[in-house]
């Protein structure tokens, strides 16, 4: 049963690292808008900031299972099925250090939002 | 505006830095004398408080609770026998002066701007007060805990009498830290109350003229330490370019403020550092792009190279943005000395040139030590990409690794793209680093800043000595008065 949660709370953190390193691709392309080009890469950063944060933490994160076929999703939809990914990892199996890849993950999405509201 | 706001001003940040440092300490916190020094720091937030022209009724309530809940003449207990904490009384010296200042200087506001001058002055020493309540009473705590008996059977029993730390005694300790809870408690519900009455301008006209040049210097010794790691981390490669892009991105933004306030000449900005500036951001781009995603080493990302990029593009932002968007060129110059940010970007750019210099070596220096890999197929589209078609006797990926995604290791002679790209950035940085130092406004050439004086360029001594030393800056970077 332990061992299967463990499995289950690899998994979301795959797959939470491979919507993140979607997430910061699209980023980087930005919405086309020269003006806003260089915001955009202020939030592709945040969100790089976040995988990296997650991976430090739990360097086996990039692993094949969670790099599946995604589906193709805004940049924002990506940053929060990452962060519905990582509220799956069943409770106790939290890697440590886990909360500062949130903290980070919280600021790309801020980072994120207000490119859509401006 | 009614008072010498930038000298308040000033004195706020000094404080807040006094109190919040009292948490940095890695030792445990000394309750004791941080509640010697918390009667004298209260009355003196309680006076700054005061003394700030036009209080609410709830500042004014804050104020008087300052003073203590009990009756005369000790009304924050009797006095505790230790060493005041170092802190709290610089802290406490700190709003003294606030309070003077303010009364000698301060008249009720006459325009909304010099309101908000006030209402944010109120905030900071509230802000200072909720902190400094906070260690003192977590230190209390701390110290009453050390001073209550053991539990049977959960700590080991020493024979004698238990010795109590110098100072307040347990009953003391806890009755001080239960009614800081409550100060405090007191002092975060009128800053929320403050937040919400509070326009967004104002709380960000100030920002700490000590923060960025901290976060540079810190970048710098990061960035150096993460790039000379045995084997970095790509991830950090990649984060460290694109960190240095931003940087120079938030540095266009701060040199155009300063070109529009004159600070710097606005025709050398325009025809000599913009588009250097531009040069520098695309290759620094493509540098990043050379360390692609399913390229490894044996290292994961380092956490501290994290934190360092988001400590640096958070302070940058401090200063460059407004809202969703850029912030204009006069709110920059309200919020900074652009003479003083000017001077420390020039010799951050200085710093990205030493680290450009570092991605030229690095490619080759990994694929030697085969510490590099990537999947064949990667390596296979880099070099059609690149138009290169090279067979396998010429190093190419083996077509039996690409058909079977297999990760192999990256030859040297795979690594020639990455470190030509690496090449080009060296030689933007150098143009642009040898443009800032030619930037003259036409009536004055004093320098902005004395580069070894900087935490900067204390901060560059710390780099291994085998590494080269960055090219000296010789602080031709001038200013308009």
């Amino acid at each position: 049963m332990a061992t299967s949660r463990n499995e289950q709370g690899d998994r979301c953190l795959a797959r939470a690292w491979a919507l993140l390193d979607r997430g910061e691709h699209l980023a980087r392309q930005g919405d086309g808008d020269d003006a806003g080009a260089g915001l955009w890469l202020l939030a592709a950063n945040a969100i790089l900031r976040a995988r990296d944060a997650l991976e430090a933490v739990h360097p086996a994160a990039p692993g094949s299972r969670g790099r599946q076929v995604l589906v193709e999703e805004t940049c924002s939809e990506l940053v929060r099925s990452a962060a519905r990914q990582l509220a799956r990892i069943p409770a106790g199996h939290e890697p440590a250090g886990l909360r500062l890849a949130l903290v980070h993950l919280a600021q790309a999405d801020q980072e994120v939002q207000e490119r859509l509201c401006s | 505006m009614f008072v010498n706001a930038p000298t308040v001003a000033e004195l706020l940040h000094d404080c807040s830095r006094e109190v919040r440092s009292i948490m940095w300490d890695i030792t445990t916190l000394n309750g004791p004398e941080l509640a010697a020094a918390w009667p004298a720091f209260a009355a003196a937030a309680g006076a700054a408080l005061s003394a700030v022209p036009c209080p609410d009724p709830a500042a004014r309530l804050l104020a008087s609770r300052m003073a203590g809940p009990r009756p005369r003449p000790n009304r924050w207990g009797p006095p505790v026998d230790a060493d005041p904490d170092p802190h709290l009384v610089a802290a406490s010296t700190g709003l003294a002066a606030v309070a003077g200042l303010l009364a000698r200087h301060a008249a009720p506001p006459t325009s909304a701007v010099a309101a908000r001058d006030g209402d944010l002055a109120r905030r900071h020493i509230v802000e200072a007060l909720v902190i400094g309540a906070h260690a003192t009473s977590l230190g209390l705590f701390e110290h009453a805990s050390r001073l209550s008996p053991a539990r049977t059977g959960t700590t080991s029993q020493q024979p004698g009498p238990r010795l109590a730390v110098a100072g307040a005694t347990l009953a003391q300790s806890r009755r001080l830290a239960s009614e800081l809870d409550t100060l405090q408690a007191h002092g975060a519900h009128y800053l929320a109350e403050a937040g919400v009455r509070e326009p967004r301008r104002g709380a960000q006209s100030l920002v700490d003229p000590d923060r960025l040049p901290h976060v540079l210097a810190a970048w710098e010794v990061t960035t150096m330490r993460v790039l000379h790691a045995s084997p970095p981390s790509v991830r950090d490669l990649a984060g460290v370019a694109h960190a240095e892009q931003a940087l120079l991105m938030h540095t266009m933004v701060i040199l155009n403020a300063a070109a529009q306030a004159a600070v710097i000449d606005i025709d050398g900005f325009a025809g000599q550092i913009g588009p250097r500036l531009a040069d520098a951001h695309l290759a620094w781009g493509d540098v990043a792009a050379s360390w692609p995603v399913q390229m490894t080493t044996a290292s994961p990302p380092a956490l501290v190279a994290v934190e360092a990029s988001a400590e640096l593009h958070q302070a940058l932002g401090e200063i460059t943005r407004e809202g969703n968007g850029w912030a204009a060129a006069t709110l920059i110059a309200e919020r900074v000395h652009l003479r003083e940010v000017s001077g420390q970007l020039r010799d951050a750019l200085g710093a990205g040139s030493v680290c450009a210099a570092r991605f030229v070596e690095l490619p080759d220096e990994l694929a030697r030590a085969g510490q590099l890999r990537a999947p064949a197929r990667l390596l296979g589209a880099m070099d059609a990409s690149a138009d290169r078609p090279t067979s396998e006797l010429e190093g190419g990926p083996r077509t039996t690794d690409v058909a079977n995604r297999r990760i192999v290791t990256v030859l040297p002679e795979q690594t020639a793209g990455a470190t030509k790209t690496a090449r080009r950035l060296q030689q933007a940085m150098t143009a642009l680093t040898q443009a800032l130092e030619t930037l003259r406004l036409a009536d004055g050439s004093r320098s902005v800043t004395d580069p070894a004086s900087s935490p900067q360029a204390a901060a560059r001594q710390v780099r291994l000595d085998h590494r080269p030393q960055p090219a000296p800056l010789k602080g031709h970077l001038s200013v308009g008065r």
